[in-house]
């Protein structure tokens, strides 16, 4: 893995001021809250939200084949467009979106690195103007399952020393101390984590202004943990975003071949009759 | 048209006991304040008002319900 591949997948946010209104480019806003969008965004972005337009609200799934393909197609979006992704929370939402897309086999794709939060603190223009864009023609490729584990698949992975799990979340919730982060609704009976985790909270991805840590002390981060190229990863948080950001990290700028976003996470997991669970002694 | 955003600025405050992060920019003639509950980051409130202490006064109130409703120890 090269500094080539992890410039595909980040752009710095002069790049998008520069190129932003160049017609093959869509950018797509992906925040904690569509709040923040209707506050203000760059011009030209599309707004989505994660809780209506990224899932699907009945099954507890991701977007289904046919919802995206409707999404970007009202999108302006086609299979040729490169999308630039970007949001708040050092883009976890982002990373979500991103996670999708590639699921469902969109190539051009690339996170705006620093997100919301570095646009902003730079003073980079923003407007409350939502743009509309003609209907574009969009086929979804995929899915591919190879970017996402379900239960079955980490219970299979747990146990197997050839396998990594990342758990993503805080260590108050990694330790059990909590069932979610404080002024985040409780989705789960138990707390603690996956037997054989290792903590490694996503904040330790990125710096101060929101941008993503050199691809060298990225791989430390992971390698000084056990969590090297040659596994099986698994990534998990409460629900399956900040793990996002974790896959990210692994797959588009470490470069690691068979990484998966368990979007079940704890709120699965901690749910679960009989599952085991590990927490240290209190 | 777009504008620029100005005075950005950050900083943690405690809320009812828990670490909280306050972040205020101005746009045009409003300022934004968003709260977040810091470790891990997730944004409780968005707010805006007409001058920085307005906004974030308001944010820091609901930001205030959010903990009180959702936290449990």
């Amino acid at each position: 893995m090269t500094e080539e591949h992890r410039a595909e997948a980040l752009v710095s946010t002069q790049w998008v001021e520069n190129h932003r209104n160049e017609t093959h480019l869509r950018l797509v806003e992906v925040d904690m809250d569509r709040e923040a969008y209707d506050q203000a965004h760059l011009e030209g972005a599309v707004g989505w939200s994660w809780q209506t337009d990224l899932c699907d609200r009945i099954r507890r799934d991701i977007i289904p084949e046919e919802a995206l393909d409707r999404l970007l197609s009202r999108s302006g979006i086609t299979n040729d467009t490169t999308i630039v992704i970007y949001g708040d929370n050092n883009n976890w939402f982002a990373c979500w979106a991103y996670w999708q897309l590639s699921i469902y086999g969109h190539r051009k794709l690339r996170i705006m690195d620093g997100g919301r939060k570095k646009w902003i603190a730079e003073g980079r223009p923003l407007t409350k103007e939502v743009p509309t864009y003609p209907a574009a023609h969009y086929m979804t490729r995929g899915p591919d399952v190879r970017l996402r584990a379900f239960l079955p698949d980490v219970m299979r992975l747990m146990a197997q020393s050839s396998s990594s799990l990342v758990d993503a979340r805080t260590l108050d919730e990694f330790t059990g101390r909590v069932l979610a982060p404080a002024g985040a609704p409780e989705t789960c009976q138990r707390g603690g984590h996956i037997p054989g985790a290792v903590s490694i909270p996503w904040d330790q991805n990125c710096r101060q202004d929101g941008s993503f840590k050199s691809r060298e002390e990225l791989a430390r981060l992971y390698e000084s943990r056990g969590v090297t190229p040659d596994k099986d990863v698994v990534a998990y948080c409460r629900i399956g975003e900040r793990s996002s950001l974790t896959w990210f990290v692994l797959k588009e700028l470490l470069g690691y071949e068979r990484v998966r976003n368990y979007d079940g996470s704890w709120t699965e997991w901690g749910n679960l009759v009989r599952a085991p669970v590990e927490r240290p002694p209190r | 048209m777009p504008e620029r955003p100005e005075d950005y600025q950050e900083r943690q405050v405690s809320i009812e006991g828990h670490p909280a992060r306050l972040r205020t920019f101005r746009l045009g003639s409003l300022f934004y304040t968003s709260v977040d509950n810091v470790d891990p980051g997730g944004v409780l409130v968005r707010v805006e008002g007409s001058t920085r202490e307005e906004a974030e006064q308001r944010a820091i109130q609901e930001a205030r319900r959010e903990f009180l409703a959702y936290t449990h120890r």
